[in-house]
Order: structure tokens, then C-alpha cells, then sequence
């Protein structure tokens, strides 16, 4: 039973989508989405209540082979540090599955399409076996590929290519690492564990490149800078949904490969590039975050897209540090992050929805109009640039705490972020929602019931992981101290 | 002891119930409020009397965050004097301002009027987000309750930020007013500057120290386990924080823009929450500051030099509540000053008498803007913007003393109190800070002398716009757009209020007295207290700079003799550089607007067109190489059928030449 | 002059002429029509080949050349059938069967 728990939480989804594609015509499509994805919530949930904190190393494990030629196996197991963000996928699914609930366009497809995603995700975070996490992770691509070129914005052709050329291009030097490391270390097997030992008696200068070729792959995806212009012009296209899967979970995919393959199978070579990777996620903090300020007179979600490369740098940095506490808060940092850009995003495509631009200069004035929206709005905002008391402080502390000890004059650089993350995200509530109102906008509506139940939700995990941090950080703890032991 | 955590705790709740539940009603939510803060009330005078017994500090705490698989840190309260007086002080001041608000928060109907045409009486009702006010109020009482119990480093970052969030919800409390919205904002980025020195500050010595509780802390400096540049850097780093929320120079732009926030806000923000939480978070880490000369040089050179500085501006102001948010920021120099000269209960004193009288002239400051309001005071339509709305210029104001003798009368005794005149609360503080800075110079401390001399101009400075803003308000005929038969007294919800606050203001100096034995700074500082007694020369300087400080506003506002007008246009230069502030709010705006946001677009810019450039146009040369090589697919089969042709041959050539040579 | 007995090498020059003509035909000629006729052409360019050296080189018995050629000879018949449907249809369509002016492969 526990062990077919985590093969529900992933399989739950893909037979969801397969009785979409047959049975649900038209709108019905919608129910069987929400059916099977708050299914596999509830079995997600189930698994993080049943995950043993006093034990480290992976749980639920299964295997069986399954491609015995080349010695792959269908090996899953989850941990501290991939458990939070299954979680976190199934959350966030379920909730892009409620927001989208009026969808009139080709629901059928798109419901099947969320549900693969959600597969495909887990699958990711659950693999324990290189070939699967490939296959997993190139599943992700065609689902979002579609879901941002059908149902996206009016320049959505050119952001869905834009975002598949840049991923495919990363993941075929990742596929050349995952070979790479197979055929040196002559394992014979695509089994994380059995490579990562294998690794350990190639010189230094192969493992840095293969570091590489594995880190082309996940720096698309998280992004870190000078692979990241891909993030904005996807968000700004895709639907509020996508783009809340998008920034929510799609991103956690590249700092879960850089800490699950990079540096456990690879610790040498990260011991190497780290100066590297530290510069990188304090260009990432601050660039992300002069960007973000410099669209206060444009587009809303371009705003937020770029405050998610910021505040992914802090992910690198808490990684970089090389420590259990920096590891642990990078961990923490993008399950937070994953909650309150899901629900900022959430809140820009309400604010959307009724006033049809997300344009900051051409909005002022709602929250009289709209006093739900606009008061959820600030708490996401002000969760975002770590409010103590909402869970972003919670990832951004614990990345600071765990990497100043290393990296001083990098974290003070970083921790200026906060003022400039500040700035941005104060003055752009300031626009649109204070101040006089518009004439215009003097008929807009505040959220529907069905948007209330979304946007409480992500809320409510935000405040209480933010009030009882333990509820996740201690999983995390278990999760990267076996990783963090490696440097130690 | 084991409530203490109630005390933060049942305001928290009354901010979760009522921005839960009773957010439609009203009434409902104010009682809420006031029930949770005087419950708190009740508890912390209970703390505060059985820690004034001679308890021993209480600490209790739980681990919160685990930084690894071995260690956690904690989130912990700590009952000592110093918390005991502040929790005590906070939830009493608190709850005043709480039932005044009940009687504050209405504002003139609007019954279709055109803006600036209305004349006469305005009828009053409730502001449409009385609810939503006091669930606020309830949340920036609760977290500098937090934030005063706090016994480490980190569970005082939390409720600092708390804090900060309460001002910001507060102060942009009307945001539909785009002053208020956008000084709100300001509140919190500025403060936010110095929370960024304050967390490295935390990370600096939790990495150099291991430990973030004060206790562990004040013990390893006191025994020289610390290294003094650790305890300077660190300390340095610490008083950042206490810069930005305690509104000294350079960053205390933000504080007369927070005056956009309803009245009582500012009373709180003044006098007990906030502002006094720089103040209080230097007098909980001074054991730190202590075994680091350099940064207590700096504290009290800050400190001295804001005193003087903000008070020069208080001097020129028209709106009543600018004068008083200049004079807070003068008077939390002072408290810096007595800090920064050693003397944690010169600080502190100086703290809690200040929290009684301040908060007692913002809130008859409140009453008279309150009247006006009510008899009809408007805006002209072209109101210079650098002018103060009509019903706080104390241009427009005058004759209320008959009117609202209550309101002129506690204010007088705030500003009395302000301006140090014994026996009141505030000459006995001041004079504390005067004493502990003078005791410091003539230790040998060249750069004390020149803080002295600014501290006792600031008296004069102090007494003087005091009592300009008094004459002004209450003496002389009524000059103002308000209908001078309709200013009567503000309701008993508001009078009551006052008339509390103006005992306290009165007589709480009378506990740190030095002939009656000093109770505060025995109680405060125990065994190493080290006062001496009052010196009379000090004292009596003091007060006669505050006496000349009255008879020359007296002169200027009241009798006239000295023209006030001729004054400004004689020393234009001056009366126009403290007028704008030094320019130093422009100064910010040019340096955000040229350097931060001017980055921000040359950034973004390079994002937009170098590094996706770059990526453009690697897509667009690969199409273009896709381009030329396409012409080759004409479409005709001919075509086709001839490069077939030429392929075969090229091929059996190349065969026929490939046996000839294998032979 | 003597009489050279006909041998391989005139089927085997025979067959090339004819092939080549046939080539030359299929690149040069625009009419989809002439094309077809030329491939025609090609292909019993071949099958003179294959039956000449099935005469001159194999053993009586075996009949592998005759029968590639009655093969092809079968093939082309079907494949003449297809391409003049083609070339109607492509008629129908564009009105021309002047292969240079159907060009929609182009890149």
C-alpha cells in the first residue's frame, strides 16, 4: 500500500487524462480533470503525512526493470527535498484545474494536457533512474508547448517556440551528460545512486565537464541568467493557469536537477564551479530584480516573470553555499516560491480578467472595486518580498543563514534585493490599486466564489508554513542532509 | 509569567477575527479590539508589577526554525524590566488611542457637495473602513508587543517587519488618497533600508557568534568572547535597523509622510509603537553597543545630530501634525543620544515619558483637525501642493481656547511637558539625557561637548515651535475656511482620552526623579546603575532655554512684537532650506529616480536587446542559412530529375574510378 | 565490306541510345505528357539490355533477363496508368500540365 502510494500520486494523473481524451466531451472534460487531480492531491498529501521524518535517504522506493538492455529501471523514491515539490505540483495543478473551470476553448485537450503535465512533473521529482527522469522530463515539454501555443496570447507562436527551442536545446546537453556519465563511469545502469558512485573515480576535469553539460539543461529551466529571456515571453503569453504551473512548479524542475544530479552525483566538480555558481545567482537576484522594477510603466506580468528570476538566484545561491542550512533553504526557497508566484500569478490573470490589459500605467484605483482581489493581492506581494510571518521569508532567511558564512559579500549583495524587491512590488500595488479609481474601471466585479477557494488556499499554505515553518523545513532537513554530507 | 505570551498574542487574534469575521460590522470590531488590547493591558501591568516585585527575568521559548538535522533556532519571549516597562507602556498608550479612534474615525458626509464649495457644519459619519481600521490597529499593537518581548535577534526581526507592515497598512490606511498611498510605500522602503543592514547585522554575528539570543549575546561581550571589531561591525549593522524605523537621519524622510495616516495612527506610530522600536532595539542590544566604543560614538552622533536637525525643520512648518512628527524625530535623537552616551536609562526614560506627551499632542492635534473637519473646514481648489490641507495648517486655525478648552488645555500641558519645563514628565527625562551626555563629555569626550550643545539648542528650538503651534491653534480670533461658531469640543470618547494621557504627562516623569531615588533607572539598569545626582546647573540651563524658547514664540505669535513674516523674508535662504527639508526628500527622488531606476531600464534594456538579441539572433541566422539553402528546392521536377542525373553519374564515375584504382 | 555479325555490343550501344534519348527527353521536355513518354523510352532502353545479355551471356535455360523485362515492361504499363492520372488530374487543378509552372514543392 505504501509503496503503490507514490505510483497513484503519479499514475493517478495520466489515467485521468486518458479518460478525458475518451470520455470527456466538451466541458465534462473539466470534471474528470478536477476528479483525478484532487485524487492524486489527496494521495500526495497522504504521502507527505505518512513520510517518516526520523529516517533520511529515499521512501516509498520501487523498481522494476524495464529496459533491461540498457539497464534502465523504473526506479521511484521520493525524499525530503523532492516530496515538498510533489506536493507542490499536485497543489498547484488542482487549483490551475479550479481557476480554469470556464474554459471554453478545446477544454477536452486542455484538461488532458494539464493532466500530463502533472505526470510528467512528478515524475520528474520521483525518478530515481536517469532514463526515466529523461523521459519524464521531455514528456513536461509537449503539454506545455501546446497549452502556451493554443490557448496563449496573441504573440503566443513566438513565446511557445521560443520557450521549446530553449528547453530542447538544454536538455540535449543534459542528454549527453546523462550519456556521457553512463557510458564513463561504466556503471551499466542509468540508477542515480550506482552512477553517482561511479562518478567518484573519474578525474575532476570530466566530472566539471559533465557538471556542465548537466547544468546547460537545468539553467534553462530555472532560469538563470544568460538562459532566461525564454521566462518572461512565455508568462506574458501563456494563460493564468500555465503561467501559474509555469512559475509555480515547471521552474522547481531545474533546481531539483541541479541538487539531485549535479551535485549528488558530481560533488568534486560542484566543489569547483561554485564561485561560478554563486556569481551567476547574484546576477540572477539583482538583474532579475532590475528588470522586474524597470516594468513598473508596462506589463504587470512581465513584472512578476522577472521577479521570478530573482528570486530563483537565492535557490542558486542556497545551493552554492555547499551547506545543509543554504541547501535546505534553496529547498525551502522553491517551495515557497512555487506558492506565492502561483499566487501572484493567480492575482494577475484575476485582475486580468476583469480589466482586460495588464498595462500598470493604464490601472489605478481598484481596490475599491475589487477589495478581495486588491487585499490578496498585497499579501501575495508582500509574502514575495519576504514579509516574516508569510513563508517567503522562511527560504530567503534560511538561504541567507546558510550561505553568508561562506559567501559574505555575495549575500550582502543578494540581501539587497529585498529593498529593490520592495520598491517594485509596493509601487506597483501603489498603481493599481490605490489611489483615485479610473472612471473606466468603475464596473468591475471582485473574485467569484470559485476564484475565493483558489486563492485562499495557496494563501493559507503561505501563512502557515510562514507561522510553522516546521511543517516542511524539517522534511527538507532530512532530505538534504545526506546531499549536504557529501561536502561536508 | 507563563501569560506573557497573551500579550501579543490576543491582539494577533482580534486582528484574525476581525479581518475574518466581523469585518461588516462596525461597532463589533472596535469593541473586539479594545476587549484583546485591554485584556493585554491587564496582563502586561500584571507582568510589569510582579517583574517591578523583584521577579527574575522570565524567559521562555520554542524552536521554530531548524537550520539543519542538529540545530534549531528559536522563537522566544523574554520578561526583564526593560520588556516589562515597554509592554506596559505600549498596551496602556495603546488602548487610549484604541477608544479615542471609536470617537476619531468619522469623517464629514459626502451629501453630493463639489469639492471646496461646501460651507458650514458638515455632519459626521462613520469612515467606511472603521472595521478594517481597527483590525489593523490591532495587528501594529501586536507586533510591537512581539517585538518589545522578543528575547533573540530573529523573533525580533519577525515582529520588526510586523511592525513595519502595521505603518504600512496604517499609514496608507485612506488609499485612495495617492499621499497616502505613496507615503505608506515610502514608510516601508525606506525602513526597509535599514532592515537590510539589520539582517545582515543578524547574519553577521549569528555566523561570527553561533547564537542570536541577548542574553548568550550581552553575556560573551561582557566576557570578552566577542572581538571588538565582531561587536563594532555587528552593533553598527544592528543600529541600521534602528535608523530606519526610528526615523534619524539620513532616513527619516519617511516619518512626515506618514503624518497622511488618521490621527491617532500617528500617536501610536509616535509615540509607543515604531518609532520607539529603534530606540528599544538599541536599548536591548546595548550590551553590545557598550564593549564597542566606536559604535556607541556613532549612535550618539546620529542621535545629537538629528535632535538638532529634525528640530530646525519643526521650527518652519504649518501643519500641526509635520511639527509634531519633526519633533518626534528631534526626540528620538534625543533617546539615541542618551543610548549613545551610555546611559540605557536616560534612553529609556526619555522613551516612556516621551510615549505619554507625545501621544497626548497627537491626539489633541487630532481633536482640533477633528473639530475643524466638523465645522466645515475645506480645501480650496488651487491649494498649493506643497501647502498642508486647510484643516492641519495652523495657518487657518486660531481662537479654539474658548471653544475646546479641553483639547488647548491638555495640549498646553503636552507641549510644556515637550519643552521641558519642570515639574513636568518630559523635564525630568530630557534633563536625564542631558546629564548622562554631559557626564560622557567630561569623561573626556571632545565630540560630547558639541552633542551637549546641540542637545540643549534643541530645547530652545523644541519650546519654541511648541509653543508657536500652541499660539497659533488656540489663542487670537479664528482665520480659517472652518465656521467659527460650530468648533465646539470633540465627544467625551475623545476628551476622556485626553485628560488620562495628560496625567502621565504630568507625573510619570516624578518615577525617574532623582530626588525621589530614581526608581526607573534602578529598576531598568539594577545593580550597575550609575547616575549620580541631578545636577541643578544643567537643569536650570535647561529649563531657561525652554522658558526663552516660550517668551520668544509668545512674542512672535501671540503679542506680534516680532513679525513672523519679516523674519521668513529676512532669512529667506534659511527659513526656505528648513522649509523644504534640505531638500533632502528631492535629493532622494533625483538619486532613486537617476541611479536606481535609471539602472533598472539600462538593465532592462540590455535584457531586452543584447541578451535576447543575442538569442534572436541566433534564431534568425539559423533562419536565414535555412533561407539560402532552400532556393535550391525549385519545385520543378525537371530540376530534380536533372541533379538525379548528375548524382548517379558523379556516383558511377566515382565507382568506375574506385575499380580502376583498386584494380 | 565484310558483314559483322550482329552481336552484344550493338544491343548493348541499341539499348544506351535508346536510353539516353529517353533521358534527355525526360530532363529537357516541359509537357508532363512527353515526360512520361520519355521514361517510356528509359525503360526499353533497359529491357533491350536485360534481354540481350539474357540472350548472349546466360545459358539458354535461364529466362531471369526476358523476365525482368516482361516485369518492367508490366510495371511501366501500371506506372504509365498512375502518371496520366496524375497528369489529369493535375489538369483539372491547374489547367496546365506544363511541369515547369507546377512548382508548389518549392521551398
Amino acid at each position: 500500500m505504501e509503496i503503490a502510494l507514490l505510483h497513484l500520486v503519479i499514475w493517478l494523473p495520466a489515467l485521468g487524462a486518458l479518460l478525458t481524451m475518451l470520455l470527456g466531451q466538451g466541458t465534462r472534460a473539466r470534471g474528470w480533470a478536477l476528479a483525478f487531480s484532487g485524487l492524486a492531491l489527496l494521495a500526495a498529501s497522504w504521502l507527505y503525512i505518512r513520510y517518516d521524518l526520523r529516517a533520511s535517504g529515499m521512501q516509498f522506493e520501487s523498481s522494476f526493470l524495464w529496459l533491461a538492455p540498457i539497464g534502465s529501471s523504473l526506479r521511484l523514491g521520493v525524499d525530503g527535498v523532492s516530496l515538498p515539490l510533489i506536493f507542490l505540483n499536485c497543489l498547484l495543478t488542482f487549483l490551475a484545474i479550479v481557476i480554469s473551470w470556464n474554459l471554453e476553448h478545446r477544454p477536452q485537450l486542455y484538461f488532458m494536457l494539464l493532466l500530463v503535465l502533472e505526470t510528467a512533473v512528478s515524475g520528474v521529482f520521483a525518478s530515481l533512474d536517469l532514463f526515466v527522469f529523461f523521459l519524464f522530463w521531455e514528456l513536461e515539454l509537449a503539454p506545455m508547448y501546446l497549452l502556451i501555443g493554443i490557448w496563449g496570447g496573441p504573440r503566443r507562436e513566438y513565446a511557445a517556440m521560443k520557450f521549446i527551442i530553449y528547453t530542447v536545446s538544454g536538455s540535449a546537453f543534459m542528454l549527453i551528460g546523462i550519456l556521457a556519465l553512463y557510458f564513463f563511469t561504466g556503471a551499466g545502469t542509468f540508477d542515480l545512486f550506482r552512477l553517482a558512485q561511479g562518478a567518484r573515480a573519474l578525474p575532476v576535469a570530466t566530472q566539471v565537464l559533465f557538471f556542465v553539460l548537466l547544468y546547460i539543461g537545468f539553467a534553462v529551466k530555472v532560469p538563470i541568467f544568460p538562459f532566461h529571456t525564454w521566462l518572461p515571453d512565455a508568462h506574458v503569453e501563456a494563460p493564468t493557469p500555465v503561467s501559474v504551473l509555469l512559475a509555480g512548479i515547471l521552474l522547481k524542475m531545474g533546481g531539483y536537477g541541479l541538487i539531485r544530479l549535479c551535485m549528488t552525483i558530481l560533488p568534486d566538480a560542484a566543489r569547483v564551479l561554485v564561485p561560478i555558481l554563486v556569481t551567476l545567482a547574484v546576477i540572477n537576484v539583482l538583474y532579475g530584480a532590475a528588470v522586474a522594477l524597470a516594468q513598473i510603466n508596462g506589463d504587470l506580468k512581465k513584472m512578476i516573470a522577472n521577479s521570478s528570476i530573482s528570486h530563483m538566484g537565492y535557490v542558486i545561491l542556497g545551493l552554492a553555499a555547499l551547506t545543509s542550512t543554504g541547501m535546505e533553504g534553496a529547498v525551502m526557497q522553491m517551495f515557497t516560491h512555487g506558492t506565492i508566484t502561483g499566487l501572484l500569478f493567480m492575482m494577475v490573470g484575476l485582475v486580468y480578467d476583469r480589466t482586460h490589459t495588464r498595462m500598470i500605467p493604464d490601472m489605478s484605483g481598484l481596490a475599491p472595486r475589487m477589495p478581495f482581489i486588491a487585499t490578496t493581492f498585497v499579501m501575495a506581494g508582500l509574502a514575495s518580498l519576504g514579509l516574516p510571518g508569510m513563508n517567503g521569508f522562511i527560504g530567503e532567511f534560511l538561504v541567507f543563514i546558510g550561505s553568508y558564512s561562506v559567501w559574505p559579500i555575495p549575500t550582502i549583495l543578494s540581501v539587497f534585493a529585498i529593498v529593490l524587491t520592495a520598491g517594485y512590488i509596493l509601487w506597483m500595488l501603489l498603481r493599481v490599486f490605490f489611489g483615485p479609481l479610473m472612471p473606466k474601471w468603475q464596473d468591475l466585479g471582485d473574485a467569484t466564489p470559485r476564484e475565493v477557494f483558489a486563492v485562499a488556499t495557496l494563501l493559507l499554505v503561505i501563512i502557515v508554513v510562514g507561522i510553522y515553518p516546521s511543517s516542511v523545513v524539517d522534511m527538507i532537513a532530512t532530505g538534504v542532509q545526506p546531499i549536504a554530507r557529501l561536502f561536508a | 509569567m507563563e501569560l506573557a505570551w497573551l500579550v501579543p498574542a490576543l491582539p494577533l487574534a482580534a486582528f484574525a477575527v476581525i479581518g475574518l469575521l466581523t469585518l461588516r460590522y462596525a461597532n463589533l470590531s472596535s469593541f473586539i479590539n479594545i476587549l484583546a488590547i485591554g485584556g493585554s493591558c491587564a496582563i502586561a501591568w500584571m507582568l510589569f508589577f510582579r517583574v517591578l516585585g523583584g521577579e527574575p527575568p522570565f524567559e521562555q521559548e520554542i524552536p521554530w526554525l531548524a537550520l539543519n538535522l542538529q540545530t534549531a533556532l528559536t522563537f522566544g519571549l523574554r520578561v526583564d524590566p526593560l520588556s516589562a516597562i515597554m509592554i506596559a507602556l505600549v498596551t496602556t498608550v495603546s488602548l487610549v488611542i484604541q477608544v479615542y479612534s471609536r470617537g476619531y474615525l468619522y469623517e464629514p458626509a459626502e451629501e453630493g457637495e463639489e469639492h471646496g464649495e461646501r460651507h458650514g457644519p458638515a455632519t459626521m459619519v462613520r469612515d467606511s473602513g472603521f472595521a478594517r481600521y481597527f483590525a489593523f490597529m490591532a495587528l501594529f499593537t501586536a507586533a510591537m508587543l512581539g517585538l518589545v518581548l522578543a528575547n533573540n535577534l530573529l523573533t525580533i526581526y519577525i515582529f520588526w517587519e510586523g511592525v513595519g507592515l502595521g505603518s504600512y497598512l496604517l499609514i496608507g490606511f485612506w488609499y485612495r488618497k495617492p499621499e497616502a498611498a505613496a507615503a505608506a510605500k515610502k514608510a516601508f522602503v525606506t525602513t526597509r533600508f535599514g532592515d537590510f543592514g539589520f539582517l545582515i547585522g543578524i547574519l553577521y554575528l549569528y555566523m561570527q557568534t553561533g547564537t542570536l539570543q541577548f542574553a548568550r549575546l550581552a553575556e560573551m561581550a561582557e566576557q570578552g568572547q566577542i572581538g571588538s571589531t565582531v561587536l563594532t561591525v555587528g552593533a553598527l549593522l544592528i543600529f541600521c535597523g534602528a535608523v530606519g524605523k526610528s526615523a534619524q537621519f539620513p532616513l527619516h524622510v519617511w516619518l512626515p509622510d506618514a503624518m497622511e495616516g488618521p490621527t491617532p495612527v500617528s500617536a501610536l506610530i509616535h509615540a509607543a509603537t515604531m518609532v520607539a522600536a529603534g530606540v528599544y532595539l538599541v536599548a536591548r542590544a546595548l550590551p553590545i553597543f557598550e564593549h564597542a566604543p566606536a559604535a556607541m560614538l556613532v549612535v550618539a552622533l546620529i542621535g545629537g545630530f538629528t535632535a538638532i536637525f529634525a528640530a530646525s525643520m519643526g521650527l518652519v512648518a504649518y501643519d500641526i501634525k509635520r511639527v509634531l512628527a519633526f519633533s518626534t524625530i528631534s526626540q528620538l535623537g534625543y533617546m539615541m543620544l542618551g543610548l549613545g552616551a551610555g546611559a540605557i536609562g536616560a534612553g529609556m526614560f526619555h522613551l516612556f515619558t516621551h510615549a505619554f506627551f507625545k501621544a497626548l499632542l497627537f491626539l489633541c492635534a487630532g481633536s482640533v483637525i477633528f473639530m475643524l473637519h466638523r465645522a466645515g473646514a475645506h480645501d480650496p481648489v488651487d491649494r498649493d501642493p506643497l501647502d498642508p490641507p486647510r484643516a492641519q495648517d495652523i495657518r487657518y486655525m486660531g481662537g479654539m481656547w474658548r471653544r475646546a478648552p479641553i483639547s488647548a488645555i491638555t495640549m498646553t500641558i503636552g507641549a510644556l511637558s515637550l519643552a521641558g519645563i519642570p515639574p513636568l514628565a518630559g523635564f525630568w527625562s530630557k534633563d536625564d539625557v542631558l546629564l548622562a551626555t554631559y557626564e560622557r563629555a567630561s569623561q573626556g569626550g571632545g565630540i560630547y561637548w558639541l552633542l551637549l550643545a546641540f542637545a540643549l539648542a534643541t530645547v530652545l528650538m523644541t519650546a519654541f515651535y511648541m509653543f508657536r503651534v500652541i499660539f497659533m491653534t488656540f489663542a487670537g480670533e479664528h482665520r480659517g475656511p472652518a465656521d467659527a461658531q460650530h468648533i465646539r469640543e470633540s465627544p467625551a470618547v475623545m476628551t476622556v482620552p485626553l485628560m488620562l494621557l495628560a496625567l502621565p504627562s504630568i507625573a510619570a516623569g516624578l518615577w525617574g526623579a532623582p530626588q525621589l531615588g530614581n526608581g526607573f533607572g534602578h529598576f531598568l539598569e539594577g545593580g550597575r546603575f550609575h547616575s549620580s545626582e541631578m545636577s541643578v546647573g544643567l537643569a536650570g540651563l535647561s529649563t531657561l532655554l525652554g522658558a526663552v524658547g516660550i517668551g520668544l514664540a509668545w512674542a512672535m505669535y501671540y503679542r506680534r512684537s516680532l513679525s513672523p513674516e519679516t523674519m521668513a523674508a529676512r532669512f529667506r535662504p534659511i527659513y526656505l532650506t528648513l522649509y523644504r527639508k534640505y531638500w533632502i526628500d528631492e535629493l532622494y527622488m533625483w538619486l532613486i529616480d537617476k541611479f536606481v531606476v535609471a539602472v533598472s531600464f539600462g538593465i532592462n534594456w540590455f535584457d531586452q536587446n543584447v541578451i535576447d538579441g543575442i538569442v534572436n539572433g541566433l534564431a534568425n541566422a539559423v533562419g536565414a542559412i535555412g533561407n539560402a539553402i532552400r532556393q535550391v528546392q525549385t519545385g520543378r521536377i525537371p530540376a530534380y530529375a536533372l541533379a538525379v542525373f548528375l548524382g548517379l553519374t558523379v556516383i558511377a564515375l566515382y565507382a568506375i574510378v574506385l575499380h580502376r584504382a583498386l584494380g | 565490306m565484310a558483314l559483322v555479325p550482329v552481336g552484344l555490343h550493338h544491343f548493348l550501344v541499341l539499348g544506351t541510345l535508346l536510353f539516353c534519348i529517353g533521358m534527355y527527353g525526360a530532363l529537357s521536355r516541359s509537357n508532363a505528357v512527353g515526360i512520361l513518354l520519355s521514361l517510356e523510352l528509359m525503360l526499353n532502353g533497359v529491357n533491350v539490355i536485360m534481354v540481350a545479355f539474357a540472350k548472349f551471356i546466360d545459358t539458354p535455360q535461364e529466362l531471369a533477363g526476358q523476365v525482368f523485362a516482361i516485369f518492367i515492361i508490366t510495371v511501366a504499363a501500371a506506372e504509365a496508368a498512375v502518371g496520366l492520372a496524375i497528369v489529369i488530374g493535375v489538369y483539372r487543378l491547374r489547367n496546365t500540365i506544363q511541369v515547369d509552372q507546377i512548382d508548389l514543392l518549392k521551398g
